[in-house]
């Protein structure tokens, strides 16, 4: 395989290739979907948060108006398990016992004519419960306690040793609130079944998942499973599993025999897919007078369900950060009543930064080096411990291009010593790092006699511009205009794509459409290998370039033929090819992912507590951008996401265990109030461990915002905040 | 409450009026809530409004309080008690009471006008009744008495989110100072109490006093008087005498 071609580093801003659909309110979301003939879900969910359901009457609801079925752990049929995933084994499926392990937990489903009848019969159903005492709080000594349970601790050199030769040693904890997805979309499941076929339109990352998770719990092939989701109204994470709403909803139709709907409630979103897990991290360093690294130790704790799994690796990617000699990783999970955590953009990832950039930030001040000038002497020019050279590495640039356009230089060290009138002005920064994830996947396109491209897979847009930059991709490496390339994807029938998650699927997709490409233009030369009307007849790929849909000759671009003339000359409709790319951490060099500095402005009503984010400025390297439009967004987004975690979000447990405040208006995000403008510029180079040359970014734009803000606020009032979120009661 | 915030004469002679409006809910909110029932809004707690909470006093008198022993923030902390920290949560309102303003009713016998400072009832025991409102009546107008010439006025708002959020605390008022020392004095606090609160104490001390910082800390720590608080409201005691203190600065011209 070659390098891509005539790229530069930063592609096109082309606009969303979706946007007019959805502008129109045209593009068929997972809510929007009807059947005739299509029956209505409502979930029942637990009101407690340990126990056992003592007896459940639904002899009501049975008999309310329109309603075709009352589901309950009494009377479903036992259900097969659901695969292991990537992500550890499968969401425990609520209805098979009497037992219940959280508040919200689902209880029953009903079915009925309408949403209306269906809600209003839900609460007809009547539940004794048998309580038992529940757990609770992180720090309860009752809680069970997982350790290592990904097998993730690692340690290289001597810690101990290291701390105890160091000068300066800082020792703290850093703790972070458990947090909610809150995807605009309301996660949605329309199930159909047509004999012993299902089809499933749901929101999820994952089709490819899904479809094999259904396929094992319903007990048929595979193949008679088709997942659809070709818009997805956000997820950040809460797609990644296959819920057992979903399966519920497919229960459902199956018993009642007619297509079923079921649109979670915001409040039921809190409770049914998934949440940032509540976090406890320790972490120590040590260094030299000058600040060089010679100790760290980073020890995270999360929560997690009594009975399930969920991989939040908040210290997994701390021994490659930095230059370290002594490095070890430790992890926790502790076992509470609470609806199980799941992924939720940057998983572990974004927690382990802030208290690593935020300790960084207390060594800085320890040893009296500026925060950057500390990381450039810590910078990791190879992967520590491999030593390898990274696949590419940007982030000395980072600092360096982003301190230069915040204005980094006119920062005076001395907290409290900048003002503005009457409010604590305070500039923080932090680095970012986000690990390298490459999964199979395939690709299938066809170029008609129309000249027209359509590629094919079963990856998900999840709203972050999937579809816009496969196109750019596709347009650039068949040679086409970007109006020529059609890419149909969110269907599980289209070739296995991985998920749309752990910013791993266009450098998958990415490299499938490289692939399937090259072997395109093989086709094509192919076809016209013994053809003596074709100009092209006998060359060799590397020989031709394609332009516009021409094929020409490198050394004479006068001479060629498009796409579609060869198709007309030979009798075929189109010609159809298949790329699929198996990732392989490249020989030689340690494969990198995204990295990024994020700089930020805080401003400190100190009478008042109030702390405003004045201006963000990131910088960020993502190997070689498909598209800066869709690229800056996806950094501008998560940015906001960061300020929400750093200011705003808490999802709140009561002693009952349930949500406290799982609505909208009491759970808040930011709003564009609390939002000032944001600067993401994008540097380094394509990324060398495949041929396209691009990294994720999904999800390095929200690391390091978080520690950046608590640095800053620490800047502006001498005030070190180690627990998130900083709301102003922290600040009084 | 839009079409009202642009009214010229709440822009000239009711800041306090406008400010307090442009600072409640969103646009699209306001252009469709009426004044009557920005008055008639339920107080806010998130165990009321989640009927899976058996401890509610508002709800169910006599079930308890599940928002006194369970994580709390958006709540009450003056005319609360263990019944109930539910707070009321209108902007306009705390602008209102400031402004002695009076509702009309009509019902069924008649009509009456009740002051608005008496028209919300503290929880005590009964939280489940929130005004004097009776059944078979409605609001038909709300009587906002205009400042004297020469005073100025404003309101507060402190809240997490900057924008599209309720207050944590918040201050409405009226200030007419002459030489330097205050002639007229109003004063009302949002956010902190189960009803719109009128801190009449404080408007005691302020009425003759000279115009500075002591004088303000002083009708703060008046207004702030005897809270009732959990764990998760006790920052909002001192977070509303500076809120006090912040409002009478500005609008005394202290600060600007």
């Amino acid at each position: 395989m070659t390098a891509v071609t005539g790229s530069q580093l930063v592609g096109d801003p082309v606009d969303r290739v979706d946007g007019p659909l959805k502008v129109r309110g045209a593009a068929p979301y997972p809510s929007d979907v009807r059947y005739p003939g299509m029956a209505y879900a409502a979930l029942v969910q637990s009101t407690i948060a340990a126990g056992t359901i003592s007896s459940i009457d639904t002899a009501e609801a049975e008999a309310a108006p329109g309603v075709l079925a009352v589901l309950t752990h009494e009377n479903i049929p036992d259900l097969a398990e659901a695969p292991l995933t990537a992500l550890g084994s499968p969401p425990r499926f609520p209805l098979q016992d009497d037992r219940i392990v959280h508040h919200g937990q689902h209880v029953a489903l009903v079915v009925a004519g309408t949403s209306g009848q269906a809600a209003a019969a839900a609460r007809l159903i009547r539940i004794g419960y048998q309580e038992t005492p529940a757990i609770l709080d992180i720090a309860d000594p009752d809680a069970p306690v997982v350790t290592n349970p990904w097998g993730l601790e690692s340690e290289r050199g001597d810690v101990a040793a290291g701390l105890a030769s160091a000068d300066v040693v800082c020792d703290e904890t850093f703790t972070i609130a458990a947090e909610t997805n809150n995807p605009l979309g309301l996660f949605a499941t329309v199930a159909r079944w047509d004999g012993d076929r299902l089809v499933v339109h749901d929101s999820t990352q994952w089709p490819m998942m899904e479809r094999r998770t259904l396929a094992d719990v319903f007990g048929i092939p595979e193949d008679d499973v088709r997942v659809l989701v070709p818009y997805l109204g956000g997820a950040f994470g809460a797609g990644l599993r296959t819920w057992p709403h979903t399966i519920l909803t497919a229960l459902a139709a199956r018993i009642v025999n007619r297509p079923v709907k079921l649109v979670l409630t915001r409040p039921q979103m809190f409770t049914s897919v998934g949440h940032r897990p509540e976090t406890v991290q320790r972490v120590r360093l040590g260094a030299t007078r000058e600040g060089r690294l010679v100790a760290l130790d980073h020890e995270g704790t999360s929560t997690i369900g009594t009975e399930e799994a969920n991989l939040e690796p908040i210290t997994m990617g701390t021994p490659s950060l930095y230059a370290c000699p002594n490095v070890a990783t430790h992890d926790r999970q502790v076992r509470l009543n609470i609806p199980n955590p799941g992924p939720m953009r940057a998983p572990g990832t974004a927690q382990g930064n802030f208290a690593i950039e935020s300790a960084l930030d207390e060594l800085s001040y320890a040893v009296g080096v500026d925060p950057i000038e500390l990381r450039l002497r810590n910078h990791a020019e190879v992967q520590p411990g491999s030593g390898l050279p990274w696949s590419s590495n940007a982030l000395r640039e980072c600092y360096l291009v982003g301190a230069d356009r915040f204005g980094w230089a006119e920062r005076s060290a001395e907290p409290r010593s900048m003002r503005d009138g009457t409010e604590l002005v305070g500039y923080g920064m932090a680095g970012a790092a986000y690990h390298w994830y490459q999964t199979p996947c395939r690709v299938r396109i066809s170029i008609g006699r129309d000249g027209t491209a359509h590629v094919r897979s079963a990856a998900t847009d999840l709203g972050t511009g999937t579809y816009t930059v496969t196109t750019q991709l596709a347009a650039e490496l068949l040679g086409l205009d970007v109006g020529r390339v059609r890419v149909e994807i969110g269907d599980s029938d289209l070739p296995p794509a991985p998920q749309s998650g752990g910013s791993g699927l266009m450098i998958s997709l990415g490299n499938a459409v490289h692939d399937a490409a090259a072997t395109m233009l093989q086709a094509f030369i192919d076809a016209v290998a013994g053809d003596e009307a074709s100009p092209l007849r006998g060359r060799r790929p590397n020989e031709v370039a394609v332009h516009e849909g021409r094929i020409h000759l490198v050394a004479d671009p006068s001479a060629g033929e498009t796409y579609a003339e060869i198709l007309a000359r030979h009798g075929l409709d189109e010609i159809t090819v298949d790329g699929e790319v198996q990732p392989q951490p490249p020989a030689g060099m340690a494969p990198a992912g995204a990295f990024a500095a994020h700089f930020v402005e805080v401003r400190v009503d100190e009478d008042l507590g109030l702390l405003r984010i004045a201006r963000v400025v990131s910088a960020v390297d993502g190997g070689r951008i498909l598209n800066e439009k869709t690229a800056r967004s996806q950094i501008t987004g998560a940015t906001v996401m960061g300020i929400g975690m750093a200011m705003l979000e808490e999802t709140v447990f009561d002693p009952s265990g349930r949500i406290a405040n799982a609505t909208f208006g009491d759970y808040l995000i930011p709003v564009n109030a609390d939002v000032p403008t944001l600067d993401a510029v994008f540097v380094g180079e394509p990324d060398k461990s495949t041929p396209i040359g691009i990294k994720g970014l999904g999800e390095v734009g929200i690391v390091g915002v978080p520690a950046a803000i608590a640095n800053a606020v620490h800047h502006a009032t001498g005030r070190r905040i180690r627990s998130l979120p900083i709301t102003m009661d922290r600040l009084l | 409450m839009e079409e009202l915030a642009a009214d010229p004469v709440v822009i000239e002679r009711l800041p306090v009026v406008r400010e307090a409006l442009l600072l409640s809910a969103s646009t699209q909110l306001r252009n469709m809530a009426t004044i009557g029932g920005n008055i008639l809004q339920r107080t806010r707690c998130r165990y009321f409004r989640d009927a899976t909470v058996a401890a509610c006093n508002k709800r169910a008198p006599g079930s308890g309080c599940a928002a006194v022993t369970g994580p709390a923030r958006m709540h009450a902390i003056l005319g609360a008690d263990e019944h109930c920290i539910a707070v009321h949560a209108s902007d306009l309102c705390v602008s209102l009471v400031a402004l002695d303003a009076d509702v009309h009713i009509q019902g069924t016998g008649g009509r009456r006008t009740v002051p608005l400072t008496g028209f919300h009832v503290r929880p005590g025991d009964r939280p489940d009744i929130e005004n004097v409102l009776g059944h078979g009546e409605i609001i038909t107008e709300v009587d906002v008495p205009l400042l004297p010439v020469g005073t100025r006025s404003g309101y507060l708002k402190v809240r997490d989110r900057a924008s599209y959020e309720f207050a944590l605390t918040s201050a409405a008022a009226a200030l007419r100072v002459e030489d330097g020392v205050v002639a007229e004095a109003r004063l009302a606090l949002g956010g902190v109490g189960t009803v719109p609160w009128r801190a009449r104490e404080a408007e005691e001390i302020l009425t003759g006093a000279p115009v500075d910082d002591e004088t303000f800390r002083a009708a703060a720590e008046a207004a702030v008087r005897d809270p009732f608080t959990v764990p998760g409201t006790e920052f909002k005691v001192e977070l509303a005498k500076r809120t006090v203190v912040r409002i009478l600065q500005t609008v005394s011209g202290v600060r600007s």
